[in-house]
């Protein structure tokens, strides 16, 4: 059942070969503890000092609940920033899923007004979270700041003209 | 909060571990056997819960979790607490120290780094969407965009989706634990799989060089990737491989740990053809082949219903990955027009030293070693590890990505998923350096040989 074996190169001067294995050995190791040592030493400062514990930083926390308190649930809300904002649009959808779904558009307050009532209307959108510096208005009826945090881009909850 | 997220983690383990066991028809007693188990109930839960989705759409996820339950109590009667038969030598105990202290590390980092990007952004909100809706199905936070991402496989999320029912609610970070248990999984599966080649110090020697690199137990593995989980059951398919033994037909661990390749992530089903081929490559290469057919049908069949589950799944979701392809003209043309690129911008993530250390570069002598002194089945192992690297670098010959952005964000994890594989075939590869060639092969002929005669140094 077995293929030929083969021993090319490897038969004979079994001392050499048991050194050089037992040196090759000893070096992979040797280096791969070095390397981890060194990348343990850096990833202690990243873990136990600038990591956040929590994936939803407490501020956007802040932010989801001023949203809800405001907003009808079952609603859909846009999401507007210029350019893509992809991890925090994430963080929204996330945080606000399964009560309200979050749409992310882009260019939105550059559109013309028809073209962006009609967008509206075929999602059923009353409300829109705006981000940017500073946060686009495309034409609210009305909007409010949301809570500022550290490292965020300062973020309105606004209601579009009917 | 988090010690009784390990803890729920831990019971789920079990339960997953308890109906392995059921299925399989054993009573696990050794850690190695409870391993097996667990990735065995794992996987078949996963495919289980696809059928069970479309049956009942808001309910499944409740039914798998109190059947796991049942299952788990029903098997405490007869209960086998995990045995370490280990009577390490000097060396020995300096390996198995580093490999603790890895695990360690990696349950540290696990917990109080949180995910990176696919961790949450796919992989735990897969795992909220099933929670939410109590089945799979194909919603994806209503949001219109990213719907293709329903369509990824859900072994991992599935483990999470149940975590967080047993806890009453669903809490991000309390999924985390989850992770350090398919950590230590891939230690044990990756010594499981080294054992039948060579002697046990070897075996030790092999697994704490894979807990040192990098890329194996830092980054990815600790934000909630699913690379490293994928690589859990690439070795533990190895091991089923290589251990042979008594079992065969649907009741043999391997179908069951080959067929889960394809539920963890979408590259699993080119691991579990690769696999696949080098199963029934040796499998020919035994006579008379009409019974060998005959003996090992149960199994293919198992192997079968996993593929047939997932293909038809991904079919009726109707969402096509606009990540690869379509092979038409203009991606054929960019891939001539980057036929260097690509292995350059490969070969720059493989031989990261920061990341991988020397592991590849080792890798590929290893392999050499092997090719000219291994037996055939050793052979297979560095022809399948090859293949599957080979086809990873393929595929971004067509991604619609950017090459090089594409290249330097996953390929790395991509060769995380093999990592053990190449580990094993570096501790083969030592062997015959080293001169020990005999005694293994005479055991690689012989892989029925009971378990007994083997050294009592032995995990098993």
């Amino acid at each position: 059942m077995s293929l030929p074996h083969i021993e090319v190169g490897l038969a004979g001067k079994t001392d050499f070969r048991r050194r050089l294995a037992y040196i090759l050995a000893a070096s992979v190791f040797a280096i791969s503890l070095y390397i981890t040592a060194r990348r343990s030493f850096e990833d202690v400062g990243l873990i136990f000092l600038s990591a956040p514990l929590h994936i939803v930083p407490d501020g956007l926390e802040a932010q989801v609940k001023m949203v809800r308190d405001v907003v009808p649930r079952g609603s859909t809300l846009y999401f507007i920033s210029d350019p893509a904002e992809p991890w925090l649009v994430g963080l929204w959808q996330r945080s606000l899923y399964p009560d309200y779904i979050v749409l992310p558009v882009q260019n939105f307050a550059r559109r013309e007004a028809e073209e962006s009532r009609k967008l509206r209307t075929k999602d059923k959108v009353e409300y829109s979270i705006s981000v940017g510096n500073p946060p686009a208005n495309p034409g609210f009826q009305w909007r409010v700041e949301l809570p500022a945090y550290p490292n965020a881009l300062p973020a309105v909850l606004g209601r579009f003209s009917p | 909060m988090i010690a009784a997220s390990f803890l729920v983690a831990l019971i789920l383990a079990y339960c997953f571990a308890a109906s392995g066991d059921l299925l399989i028809g054993r009573r696990s007693g050794s850690l190695i056997e409870w391993n097996q188990s667990f990735l065995v109930g794992a996987s078949a839960t996963a495919l289980g819960f696809v059928p069970l989705s479309l049956l009942l759409p808001h309910h499944a996820l409740v039914v798998t979790a109190t059947a796991l339950i049942l299952i788990g109590l029903l098997r405490l009667r007869t209960l086998r607490w995990p045995r370490l038969e280990v009577k390490p030598d000097r060396w020995s105990m300096a390996f198995l120290a580093l490999i603790v202290m890895a695990l360690v590390q990696f349950s540290i980092q696990n917990s109080r780094l949180s995910y990176f990007w696919d961790g949450y952004q796919i992989w735990a909100t897969k795992a909220l969407v099933m929670h939410q809706n109590g089945a799979l199905g194909k919603e994806w936070l209503g949001s219109g965009a990213f719907e293709r991402l329903a369509a990824y496989p859900h072994l991992v999320p599935l483990y999470e989706a149940l975590l967080a029912k047993l806890e009453g609610g669903f809490d991000w970070e309390a999924l985390k634990p989850i992770f350090a248990y398919f950590y230590l999984s891939m230690l044990v599966s990756t010594f499981h799989a080294t054992r039948p080649v060579v002697s046990p110090r070897i075996a030790f020697a092999v697994t704490a060089l894979l807990a040192l690199l990098p890329a194996v137990s830092t980054r990815f593995a600790v934000g909630g990737y699913v690379d490293m989980p994928q690589s859990v059951f690439v070795a533990a398919t190895l091991a089923a491989l290589l251990e042979g033994g008594h079992r065969t037909g649907w009741r043999a661990p391997l179908p069951w740990l080959l067929g889960g390749l394809v539920f963890i992530k979408n590259e699993g089903l080119v691991l579990a053809l690769v696999a696949s081929g080098i199963g029934l490559t040796g499998m020919m290469a035994l006579r008379p082949r009409r019974e060998q057919w005959h003996r090992h049908g149960g199994a293919i069949a198992v192997v079968t219903a996993f593929l047939a589950v997932r293909t038809l799944w991904k079919a009726w979701l109707q969402m096509p990955d606009p990540t690869y392809g379509p092979f038409d003209r203009s991606h054929w043309e960019r891939a001539y027009q980057n036929l260097l690129t690509v292995p350059e911008l490969c070969a720059r993530e493989m031989f990261s030293v920061a990341e991988w250390s020397v592991f590849w570069p080792v890798f590929f002598l290893a392999a050499l070693v092997v090719l000219l002194a291994g037996n055939w089945r050793e052979r297979g192992i560095v022809l399948g590890v090859l293949a599957v690297i080979g086809a990873y670098m393929s595929i971004f010959y067509f991604t619609n990505w950017d090459i090089a952005l594409h290249i330097s964000q996953a390929f790395s994890r991509l060769l995380t998923q093999i990592a053990p594989a190449a580990a094993v075939v570096m501790g083969v590869a030592f062997a015959r350096l080293r001169g020990d060639a005999r005694n293994a092969q005479r055991l690689m002929r012989d892989p029925a040989r009971p378990q007994s005669k083997r050294p009592a140094t032995s995990l098993q």
